[in-house]
């Protein structure tokens, strides 16, 4: 009985250890029909963060964090799990601090640049070209009793988690990047608040550049996210159209 | 006695190389922007460009100080099944894949793959699990002048608390899912088939 009850603690501990949240893709998914029902749709963009490159963060470890999750792997296996999350910790802080120095040059040339104004013009724009809603409207925040005093039955808000110069394929010596954006978005029935469609996608566009060369044309990224941002208002609309 | 017995059960699968089964499976009912496309008669051509010497070599497992413990490998022809992909998801939306020795048709897909991997990720309170699909796909028409070229990435990412061989699997489908959602809503792409049917060179 003691064996019995044993095994099927054991089988219950590996079953969640093997269970998983997928973090990106349609974690909501709804039909066209219920997407498309409303008479007027609201569209709020916002921002979680300023620009960034990520590349030292999707390259390979730094040795300082190896060092230090080895030796707390020597203190056995308490040791070895502290040690590792240590070592992650330090290798994600150290990733930070190189990219902020990188990313310090082309985010003085972009204090100026509103990634939220861009992706909201061009979502409201698409939606009304594809006539997916009878009424659209762009709307200052994402506040729902706003949305409803202004007569706003759906709402499609859009957080950008992350925007900025993403690694083309991570490797140790490549330094070439694209436009990436990570961005959550969601389709919210104003009157009820209940989310109907919900998805969260890496979006990256465009072709990839040496990022020495785009230090020394500071504009050309002004270019390559905006070209990227009005893509993917574009993308998104097809993704409310077919989802 | 049984968390001895389950330190090896649960760490000693964790330095054997895993084998991954790749495939797409299109829902029926599930149509995309490509449907708003008037039928094309569409040659996919995939060629595997990944900078991998062993192309059978899909991801790593990695253990927390970023050390490769295992690969994960696949007897897949990824060109192939990346081709067979993008074959239903067009025919799916009504479209006709042509055959390479077939000379007549609407448009060319030329796709480059430049990156199929999933790798693991190990943090404080889980392990990240990424699967990434890159290729270039450059549109081409009959008289084989380019219409557009488009980097197209389908991302795709697990929470997991052990990454197994099964997580890897999922997340390379996941991101093969993702890339061939990209490709049949990316605007750019839709826009050149789209201008490509108002030629009127469809048979």
């Amino acid at each position: 009985m003691l064996f019995f009850r044993s095994s099927v603690s054991c089988l219950a501990f590996l079953s969640s250890l093997a269970a998983c949240s997928p973090t990106t893709g349609t974690r909501l998914l709804a039909d066209r029909s219920s997407l498309t029902r409303f008479s007027q749709l609201g569209v709020a963009v916002t921002k979680n963060e300023d620009f960034s490159i990520r590349i030292a963060r999707e390259q390979e470890p730094n040795p300082g964090a190896l060092i230090v999750g080895i030796s707390g792997a020597a203190g056995g296996l308490v040791g070895a799990l502290v040690g590792t999350a240590i070592a992650a910790g330090i290798d994600s802080a150290a990733g930070q601090n190189a990219d902020s120095r990188v990313a310090e040059p082309f985010s003085r040339d972009l204090a100026s640049y509103d990634p939220v104004g861009v992706l909201s013009e061009g979502l409201v724009t698409e939606l009304a070209t594809e006539k997916v809603f009878p009424a659209v409207t762009g709307l200052p925040s994402d506040s729902i009793p706003a949305a409803h005093r202004a007569g706003i039955d759906g709402m499609l808000t859009v957080n950008i988690k992350q925007w900025g110069l993403r690694l083309c394929a991570p490797s140790a010596n490549n330094t070439k990047v694209q436009a990436g954006l990570l961005v959550q978005s969601r389709i919210v029935v104003v009157a009820t608040q209940d989310i109907l469609w919900e998805r969260e996608e890496l979006y990256m566009d465009g072709e990839c550049h040496d990022l020495q060369q785009l230090s020394t044309q500071k504009r050309s990224v002004r270019t390559l996210l905006s070209n990227a941002i009005g893509n993917l208002a574009g993308k998104l609309v097809n993704e409310i159209r077919f989802p | 006695m049984y968390l001895v017995a389950m330190a090896v059960a649960t760490s000693g699968c964790a330095f054997i190389d895993g084998q991954v089964d790749l495939v797409y499976r299109p829902a029926a009912e599930k149509k995309s922007s490509l449907s708003t496309i008037k039928p094309l008669a569409i040659r996919v051509s995939v060629h595997d460009q990944r900078e991998t010497v062993d192309k059978a070599l899909v991801g790593n497992r990695k253990n927390g100080f970023g050390a490769v413990i295992a690969s994960m490998k696949t007897d897949q022809n990824l060109a192939l099944v990346l081709r067979q992909a993008l074959i239903g998801e067009l025919e799916n939306n009504g479209h006709t894949a042509v055959q390479d020795r077939e000379t007549s048709f609407d448009a060319m897909l030329d796709v480059s793959l430049k990156k199929y991997w999933a790798e693991s990720t190990v943090r404080f309170f889980d392990v990240q699990v990424l699967g990434t699909l890159s290729a270039d796909i450059r549109i081409l028409d009959l008289l084989d002048q380019q219409i557009t070229m488009r980097g197209i990435t389908g991302t795709h990412v697990e929470s997991r608390q052990l990454a197994v061989d099964e997580a890897f699997q999922d997340v390379l489908n996941g991101a093969l899912a993702e890339f061939v959602r990209n490709f049949a809503r990316d605007p750019i792409i839709i826009k050149a088939l789209r201008g490509l049917n108002s030629i009127g060179v469809n048979p």
